[in-house]
């Protein structure tokens, strides 16, 4: 049966989505691929340490975008009302997410190997697997800008999006850590009272003080 | 001059019905590979009897890296060759299988509307192509295996043959991409990104061939220890840390 994501020849949602067939498509569509393909890379994380960290990590990347993209709508729809409206800035930014998620799910497995071939509690291989996380995340990201701008046709406006979105999901990110759990002593979903102290911003802060000093 | 020999008769074309029969008919894809590409290209492209296809460079994979395991393990007889044999399949379809989804993700997003079984297909042409030059490489392996008795010589060797069965899967992957191409009118594989990911592959084949080690020495099936080959590289000079860090 045809997906409501496929114009032309039948298609998979997921298939529409890396094509970018998706005129049709629902927002709701879109989230629920973002969904699944974030929960197969943070699934990937959480293999690093095993356990239920791989469950935590899981359930923690669909939270971490979807929150996101969630409390930075009000401000992304502001910035583009004049060209969209409230659907349309849906169905886009909805869009940069599950195309975000669904590139993170395409390097999954090889994430998910690379956590499980890096040898427990050693700096060394944890900054290594660290790098790699980096890695994957900025290029799943770039597959997102990229078809924003697509969708967008505005340079100003998608670097708008990415600035606003990237603001909120730095803080999303420092408030839902630990991602890659070393500690290995016990298990954390969202340790809320450590992550409360302070914010990302001020670390990055501290962090250049640290520098300078 | 009076003509001493005929000239050699044009080769039978291949049909792909022929993979349905039986061991040597899926093994015969080996020949297709070497010979009659533009017809895989063609069969791919159409989706013409891709089942059999899969199943049959399958098959081709397992039986040719089986047989090159085994001179692997060679240099310890016994047990130790039929750990091989187990192992190097496991290595070169386990590597397929995991950088399948990156190329078929990263290549939509490129452009490509090669279906994910067209992608499978395609990826296992490239794990068959590199089988094969293998198999061709099997005897000489196999003639220094046994009249070699360091095993560092042995390991340059299979890393040499190794280099050689990716470069030439490498290229029969870019031919097929151009066949594929003019049978289809659009982009079937992005040139840069497919070079990217043969070195994704390349990088998680060591890393896989790493975690399955020993091939050529006497040791257990699986060490069961967790690290990089890059420690193989560079040894780590920090022992490993009692306390933990997260991000």
């Amino acid at each position: 049966m045809p997906s409501d994501l496929t114009i032309g020849a039948p298609r998979g949602p997921l298939a529409a989505l890396l094509l970018g067939d998706t005129a049709g498509a629902r927002p709701a569509t879109l989230l629920l691929l973002a969904v699944g393909c974030s929960a197969a890379f943070g699934a990937a994380i959480g293999s690093y340490t095993g356990g239920m960290q791989v469950l935590y990590a899981a359930v923690k990347m669909p939270l971490y975008f979807l929150l996101t993209l969630g409390i930075s709508f009000g401000a992304l729809h502001v910035v583009a009302a004049s060209r969209l409206p409230a659907g349309e800035t849906l169905r886009a930014s909805a869009e940069a997410v599950a195309l975000t998620a669904a590139a993170l799910g395409g390097l999954a497995p090889v994430v998910a190997f690379v956590s499980l071939s890096c040898r427990r509690a050693d700096q060394e291989t944890y900054r290594f697997l660290v790098l790699v996380l980096t890695a994957s995340v900025a290029v799943g990201g770039l597959a997102g800008v990229w078809r924003l701008h697509a969708r967008l046709a505005s340079p100003l406006l998608t670097a708008a999006w990415v600035a606003l979105y990237q603001f909120t999901g730095a803080q999303m990110a420092w408030l839902l850590k630990p991602w890659v759990n070393c500690t290995f002593t016990s298990d954390r979903f969202i340790p809320l009272q450590d992550n409360l102290n302070g914010n990302f911003y001020e670390s990055i802060a501290g962090v250049l003080r640290n520098l300078a000093s | 001059m009076a003509q001493i020999a005929a000239p050699l008769p044009p080769p039978e074309p291949f049909d792909s019905d022929v993979l349905r029969r039986g061991l040597a008919g899926r093994l015969s894809v080996v020949g297709a590979l070497l010979r009659f590409r533009a017809v895989i290209g063609q069969d791919l492209a159409s989706g013409r009897n891709l089942g059999d296809y899969l199943t049959s460079l399958f098959v081709a994979t397992l039986v040719f890296t089986a047989g090159y395991g085994a001179v692997l393990g060679m240099f310890e007889p016994g047990l130790q060759t039929v750990f091989a044999a187990l192992k190097l399949p496991v290595v070169v379809l386990g590597t397929a299988l995991l950088c399948i989804p990156t190329f078929y993700v990263f290549n939509s997003i490129l452009g490509s509307t090669l279906s994910f079984r067209q992608t499978v297909a395609l990826v296992f042409t490239m794990t068959a192509a590199v089988a094969t030059i293998l198999a061709a490489f099997a005897p000489i392996a196999w003639f220094f295996t046994v009249s070699t008795g360091t095993e560092g010589f042995l390991v340059a060797l299979h890393a040499a043959v190794f280099a050689i069965a990716l470069a030439w899967a490498g290229r029969l992957l870019g031919s097929l991409r151009e066949l594929l191409q003019a049978a289809t009118g659009t982009a079937s594989v992005h040139r840069g990104f497919l070079a990217l990911w043969l070195l994704l592959v390349a990088a998680v084949g060591t890393q896989m061939a790493w975690n399955f080690r020993p091939f050529v020495s006497e040791g257990p099936f699986l060490t069961g220890t967790r690290s990089l080959c890059l420690e193989a590289l560079r040894p780590l000079a920090s022992e490993p840390e009692r306390g933990g860090y997260e991000d």
